[in-house]
């Protein structure tokens, strides 16, 4: 493959790799770190890339690989960091979300705290909109377990949204009596 | 008769069933402004969806091709520095061969005498 080659197939997928490694690692750093790795990767294995069927299952596959091993590591080396993360979870309580106009953040964090396969899953269809086959691709799942963990999934998120919605209703309903 | 449809597509999205052109007519119609009063409740899912779908950097590419860049001319840098270390010591240890090859028949003469 060549340089030009390389800006015009490669480059362009990097938002979804910096997304899909965000989503894993909730840290910024740590995942614009991954990001700059396993392009530098590419870079230097860039004459093997043609081989390659589909470029972007495999480049997302490498993200997904080189993230779980940040978080083994992470387990390992830091207890620190997931006391730290716990914390700021607390901290930042769903009755904050209610005030957030931002849904965007509302969706990630509740995607954020689903199980790895269900997180992983959701990710790729509903904001990469990969194929089921592509997922199959990275996760190396068949397409039917595929199927329940997205099923899974979807349900927590509306799940939660909803109980978010109605907790606020409630709230909202307990602060007008109280004026009244 | 449009809710009816969305209802089904809904059931089938949260049974993993639907296509990715069925999930963004869902995604366009709970985004659209005119969202059936009993369906209101699924807005924040599929705006939050939406507004991640647009999540971009446009500098990105360009940010992460100048650190590929840069890790090159280091590593260009790093092999040239190793060769110039190498050649060096190469070039000392000839010197110093030389140096004792000259050396050695003067020490001979040295001691015949």
């Amino acid at each position: 493959m060549l340089a030009r080659d390389f800006k015009t197939d490669v480059l362009p997928i990097s938002n979804k790799l910096l997304r899909f490694a965000l989503q894993i690692l909730q840290n910024e750093e740590e995942a614009k770190d991954v990001l700059q790795d396993v392009f530098l990767k590419l870079w230097q294995k860039r004459d093997e890339l043609g081989k390659v069927e589909n470029l972007e299952a495999f480049a997302i596959r490498m993200i997904r690989n080189r993230c779980l091993d940040l978080i083994r590591s992470r387990r390992t080396v830091s207890l620190e960091l997931v006391k730290k993360n716990r914390q700021q979870e607390e901290d930042c309580s769903d009755a904050d979300y209610l005030e957030n106009t931002e849904l965007a953040g509302l969706v990630k964090r509740i995607i954020a705290e689903l199980p790895d396969l269900q997180r992983t899953v959701i990710h790729l269809r509903d904001i990469e909109e990969l194929e089921y086959e592509e997922i199959a691709e990275v996760t190396e799942l068949n397409v039917n377990a595929i199927r329940v963990n997205l099923s899974r999934a979807r349900k927590k998120v509306r799940d939660e949204i909803l109980k978010i919605q109605n907790y606020g209703i409630t709230e909202n309903k307990h602060i007008a009596a109280k004026v009244l | 008769m449009e809710s009816q449809r969305i209802n089904i597509l809904l059931q089938k999205y949260f049974e993993a069933e639907t296509t990715l052109a069925e999930e963004n007519e869902l995604i366009t119609y709970f985004t659209s402004g005119e969202v059936d009063e009993n369906l209101k409740m699924y807005v924040p899912m599929f705006s939050g969806i939406k507004e991640l779908l647009a999540d971009e950097n446009p500098g990105l590419g360009d940010d992460l091709m100048n650190h590929i860049l840069e890790s090159e001319h280091r590593e260009k840098l790093r092999y040239r520095w190793m060769w110039q270390m190498v050649t060096g010591v190469a070039a000392s240890g000839n010197a110093g061969c030389e140096f004792l090859r000259q050396s050695k028949p003067m020490e001979r003469h040295v001691y015949r005498s």
